[in-house]
């Protein structure tokens, strides 16, 4: 019964998006820590392109089909895209063969740190009005 | 397919209900409904426990899974709470009655 | 398993670069040291960096696996710098050789002084890190905090 709450495709999308910005956090703190380390290619993290092109659009899990066995073949559920860490061999390399450019690092820390407070904040929000609705609700 | 309570990303889809005429048959389904509610908030708070004993055995991967569960199990005990409340008024409501 | 993954990794950059900076400063210090225990002029010492992976840390599992973030890096080691020692012409030198060369360490101070600023800059970055680390922990931790 309790899903009907949280299981909603913003709360699923959040709740992810949390998890995609705690391992890019990871994979950036590492690129920075092997900035001179010779050899070393930097690893990004995919998953926006891949859960738009999946996502498309599904605005709420409840309501929309009747039965899950109506899913077509080949399509994704949206719940099981999840992120991706590559290697990034396309920027240009130095002489050691290290591509890590550390401004680009930095500027990528900033957006993500951002990115996951976003996130945090909109689920606090969205568990804040919850409990709001609940406890104070149905009083006239 | 197995529904997992801890796995945020797994929806329960309920049967839509067929309209209920009878009263009894209502209020059955009704405390049948709380009873479901007691025990998965019963269930939600223990996720939430096991996570934050992880969290301080130092197993746990993100901080951020230990917080939202934690605000999961608060969020629907109260409102368990709050519709045992209302179920409460409304019974004494109707034994308030004079026939 | 840890919550503070990120944080371990960006320590292991910091430890490394500090190391990197102590060994700069010990070259530049002996920029000028003629004679060491073993007789030669000091030689200019470079530090060796590595990647850990997410498994091990032995040298030769160094393989980074595409798939999960890596664990930082490590100090290989610090190895002698085996390029010739510079000669300069100083026939009254107490070292001087036979034919009044002195020979001095291969230190160039304009070289260290680049190295000192990418390893101080790198240092800082880590630091940066560890503070963002900070701020995802409070916004986590503000998800349950209002209601």
């Amino acid at each position: 019964m309790f899903e009907r709450l949280t299981g909603t495709a913003t709360f699923n999308l959040l709740y992810k998006g949390l998890e995609v910005s705690a391992t890019r956090h990871k994979v950036i703190s590492n690129n920075i820590a092997n900035v001179n380390t010779p050899m070393f290619k930097r690893q990004i993290v995919t998953f926006e392109d891949e859960m738009a092109k999946v996502f498309d659009g599904k605005t709420d899990i409840v309501g929309r089909r009747e039965d899950d066995r109506h899913i077509p073949i080949g399509e994704i559920d949206y719940r099981q895209v999840g992120p991706t860490t590559i290697k990034d061999r396309i920027h240009v390399m130095r002489n050691d063969k290290n591509n890590v450019d550390i401004d680009v690092e930095m500027s990528d820390l900033a957006k993500n740190t951002m990115t996951y407070q976003i996130h945090a904040s909109r689920l606090a929000a969205m568990f804040s009005g919850l409990n709001d609705v609940i406890t104070r609700g149905g009083r006239a | 397919m197995k529904i997992d309570y801890t796995h945020p990303l797994h929806g329960v889809r309920s049967k839509p209900e067929k309209p209920q005429t009878n009263a009894k048959e209502q209020w059955n389904s009704f405390l049948g409904q709380l009873q479901t509610a007691i025990t998965e908030v019963d269930q939600l708070g223990k996720e939430s426990n096991k996570l934050t004993q992880d969290a301080v055995l130092g197993r746990v991967d993100n901080l951020h899974d230990v917080m939202i569960a934690a605000e999961k199990a608060k969020t629907a005990m109260n409102l368990t709470i709050e519709v045992r409340n209302k179920a409460l008024e409304a019974y004494k409501e109707i034994m308030r009655m004079n026939f | 398993m840890s919550m503070f993954k990120g944080i371990d990794i960006s320590a292991s950059g910091l430890t490394a670069e500090r190391l990197r900076m102590d060994v700069i400063s010990n070259n530049i210090a002996n920029v000028n040291t003629t004679r060491t225990e073993d007789g030669d002029p000091f030689r200019r010492k470079m530090v060796i960096f590595q990647a850990r992976n997410a498994h091990g840390q032995r040298p030769y599992q160094d393989r980074i696996n595409p798939q999960e973030p890596g664990k930082g890096v490590r100090v290989n080691a610090i190895i002698e710098d085996m390029t010739p020692f510079k000669l300069e012409y100083e026939p009254n030198h107490p070292d001087a050789d036979s034919e009044g060369y002195v020979r001095r360490p291969n230190i160039n101070i304009v070289h260290e002084m680049v190295d000192m600023i990418t390893a101080t800059r790198a240092y800082e970055a880590n630091v940066t890190c560890i503070n963002s680390a900070k701020d995802i922990n409070s916004a986590a931790l503000n998800i349950g905090s209002r209601g």
